[in-house]
């Protein structure tokens, strides 16, 4: 598979995970996206919507890790701060 | 007419009550001997006042008297908190909540006129232990000895499944008061996001779903019963 299979590849799965996020399936969500979080080039969007799905599914703890690695990829993300900040408010 | 209140005393609790007051709309005098706090409080509030509190002219001069209701929020000295409650109730405030900090100070205040008293920090530890000894639960407030109500994250066994095939109140004697669920949603942005929906008072053909979490009114023995699933 050559880099711009593999992009639309991961494309499509974070799609997909978004997709299960948009229909409250948790559970689904992070079957995908354990995956492509463990991939060397996951970006802040990947990390994102881990986050998204974590916190769904009231893994607070690792949903603030995740969080917490989005800004750090991305510091100008507001929407992970603003779920960062919530999740530590409590 | 709305009700007015009154904040004597701003410390953090204090001044976190008359903010907030103020943020649903309500007209709040907050009041304090430090200039620096009325200082800080006076850019946000309209009616933030610099007065002793243990003098009764003082109290009714910046128009405390015409006030609903009035919390004591500061818990030292005793002597202090004591002399504001009864002045307070003197000049004919409806209702004097008082922050207190033990038994005893409880006590005192009680027998000179408080309406109710309140006891921020001990309150604050009692849940935040619930929470850390079971994480499941979010949040607890006791109605009487025996019962409570509970926020908990629904359990794993009763995700997709009807509040009627659950039959609850039958085999664990609580009954659901609310499910709140995160909802997948679109921001403006276009970015995925969640957000929080209450259900209040489910009816039996509604669904449990990922995430939800239950709001439960029910005795604390079934309380732990639930728990234990």
């Amino acid at each position: 598979m050559n880099k711009e299979e593999e992009f639309d590849e991961t494309q499509d799965l974070a799609d997909k995970a978004q997709f299960y996020i948009l229909n409250q399936k948790y559970s689904e969500a992070l079957k995908i996206l354990k995956k492509l979080t463990a991939e060397e080039n996951a970006g802040p969007h990947i990390f994102y919507l881990y986050g998204l799905a974590l916190e769904g599914s009231n893994s607070f703890e690792e949903a603030k890790n995740a969080f917490r690695r989005v800004i750090e990829l991305d510091p100008e993300h507001k929407e992970a701060r603003q779920h960062l900040d919530k999740l530590i408010d409590g | 007419m709305p009700k007015i209140f009154a904040v004597v005393g701003l410390g953090t609790f204090g001044s976190a009550v008359a903010m907030e007051l103020a943020t649903r709309g309500y007209e709040v005098f907050a009041c304090d001997r430090d200039p620096d706090k009325i200082e800080e409080i006076g850019i946000m509030l309209a009616n933030a006042v610099e007065l002793d509190a243990t003098d009764e002219k003082a109290l009714r001069d910046a128009g405390l008297d015409e006030v609903d209701t009035a919390l004591v929020s500061f818990g030292e000295p005793i002597a202090d908190s004591l002399l504001v409650t009864m002045l307070l109730k003197e000049i004919g405030v409806r209702e004097v909540v008082v922050k207190v900090t033990d038994e005893r100070h409880s006590k005192l205040v009680k027998r000179i006129g408080a309406d109710r008293v309140i006891y921020p920090e001990r309150d604050m530890a009692s849940r935040l232990v619930e929470n850390l000894l079971s994480p499941h639960i979010f949040d607890m407030i006791e109605l009487s000895a025996d019962y409570s109500v509970v926020e908990l994250a629904a359990p794993k066994k009763m995700i997709g499944k009807k509040l009627i095939d659950l039959n609850l109140r039958k085999r664990y004697g609580v009954s659901v008061i609310a499910i709140k669920s995160k909802v997948g949603v679109v921001n403006k942005k276009g970015m995925p996001d969640i957000e929080e929906k209450i259900n209040i008072a489910p009816g039996a053909d509604d669904e449990i779903g990922e995430g939800d979490t239950l709001v439960i009114l029910a005795k604390d023995k079934d309380i732990k019963k639930i728990k234990k699933l």
